[in-house]
């Protein structure tokens, strides 16, 4: 009878035991799984939002590469084409003049469109680093005389996972995009740092600045893009602002 | 209870194409078909106990040759072999000069058993190490495995003292063998789980 108990008894306790170890097994592999899950959807999305960025920056080329033929190559194009209809064979001095200017304009085109084709490239940011591409940038919103951009490079800035860069590119695009149409500002700076390993994108405007706060609770889909940006590849995205003091940004990411 | 749970789950089995050529299906034949004969044999009050030596010998076989396709790996596979080699001498030394057929094989039960263990703690030792990308939930070998762990963990105790109890006589011996059936039925359940599954990992 006691062994009986006894032999019940254990059962009992290994029944208890191998319900722990299944639970135990089961709730594990569910926390794996979940978190599994969780990672392959922030992968996917971080995918999808690389993507996302290279399309808008081949959008934005696209775009540019619209206006420069059209305010820029067209009106050369149209400059030519006058000189050539209006050469007076029998006045050499003016032909030679003209034909001097033709060259100089021809020339002038040729220049514009090998600088456009670099812009055309199409993953111009894996080809050129992120430092020129934000350098080609500059100089392409220095062409339109609306404002003065200066960028300011420091020394020794290491090279940034392609995948980042792409994301930290578009995210400058986009800032500067917003100072463009919104800030009337005169004057934007750019600052690319590299210190301990803290790679450091800043930018400065001397526009009409905004209030954070107030933005913050109505940000509209350009700051959430930014912040979600930044969120992606881990990186701290800080705008300062306050209603007429401009407004600076700063993009740090940890290498 | 040792008969209708698995011969329930042969009729679901056979009709799952991928379950018929499934060991675990042939597990449950082999289970269906023996305590079947056995419970008949207890009728005119025969002694069934040689029943359970086969019962033993050919469940080990064919749960291990289950864990040689799960694990799949040279290693394991010599391993479930050596072991298989050892379990074969171990019970024919066990059946001839110790536990003879006319008794129950306890030591044989036992030695199954903790080997059947083993293998699967070592399945969930590899969950731990290789989580499946799949939510185990839908993975046929894990209710398989977990079935097989249950039904020889929780028995091993009844199995180690089951001999001394036939030769006893003791008056309590059928409630341990309807709590040996009750875990049995857990068992199924479990299979019963992993037959509705649809994938094996």
């Amino acid at each position: 009878m006691t062994e009986i108990k006894f032999v019940l008894g254990i059962t009992f306790l290994l029944l208890l035991l191998t319900t722990f170890v299944i639970v135990f097994v089961f709730f594990y592999q569910k926390r794996f799984y979940l978190l599994k899950k969780e990672k392959q959807e922030l992968v996917a999305k971080y995918a999808q939002l690389l993507l996302q960025s290279k399309i808008e920056i081949q959008e934005q080329t696209l775009q540019h590469v619209g206006q420069e033929l059209h305010d820029n190559l067209g009106q050369v194009a149209s400059l030519i084409k006058i000189n050539l209809n209006t050469l007076q064979l029998e006045d050499t001095a003016a032909t030679i003049e003209k034909i001097e200017s033709t060259k100089g304009l021809t020339r002038q085109l040729i220049a514009d469109i090998k600088s456009l084709s670099v812009s055309l490239g199409s993953d111009r940011v894996k080809q050129a680093g992120l430092v020129k591409a934000i350098e080609v940038e500059v100089e392409r919103l220095n062409k339109t005389r609306q404002f003065i951009v200066t960028c300011q490079v420091g020394t020794a800035i290491p090279e940034i996972d392609t995948d980042k860069a792409t994301i930290l590119f578009r995210m400058a695009q986009e800032i500067l995009n917003n100072a463009v149409k919104h800030s009337k500002a005169k004057h934007i700076s750019i600052s690319i740092n590299n210190s301990n390993k803290l790679f450091i994108l800043a930018f400065e405007d001397d526009g009409i600045g905004f209030n954070t706060e107030d933005n913050r609770q109505n940000a509209g889909a350009g700051l959430r893009n930014l912040s979600s940006r930044a969120n992606l590849i881990e990186a701290q995205l800080r705008i300062q602002s306050l209603p007429g003091n401009g407004t600076r940004a700063t993009i740090e990411l940890l290498l | 209870m040792d008969t209708l749970p698995p011969l329930v789950l042969i009729l679901i089995a056979a009709g799952k194409k991928e379950l018929r050529s499934s060991l675990i299906f042939y597990f449950l034949v082999l289970q269906c078909v023996l305590n079947m004969y056995a419970n008949l044999l207890t009728i005119p009050n025969t002694n069934n106990l040689y029943i359970y030596h086969y019962n033993c010998l050919f469940s080990f076989f064919i749960l291990s040759l289950f864990y040689i396709r799960l694990f799949n790996t040279p290693n394991t596979k010599r391993i479930i072999f050596g072991a298989a080699l050892l379990f074969t001498l171990l019970f024919l030394i066990d059946t001839i000069y110790l536990e003879p057929m006319d008794q129950f094989n306890s030591n044989s039960f036992c030695l199954a058993a903790f080997i059947l263990c083993g293998y699967s703690l070592y399945y969930f030792m590899r969950i731990f190490k290789n989580p499946t990308g799949t939510h185990i939930s839908m993975s046929r070998d894990f209710w398989f495995n977990t079935g097989i762990f249950s039904y020889y963990t929780i028995n091993f105790f009844i199995f180690i003292t089951y001999n001394k109890l036939t030769i006893e006589k003791s008056p309590l011996l059928i409630y341990i063998w309807q709590l040996h059936n009750t875990i049995f039925l857990i068992m199924c359940i479990y299979f019963y789980v992993g037959i509705q599954c649809k994938t094996n990992d």
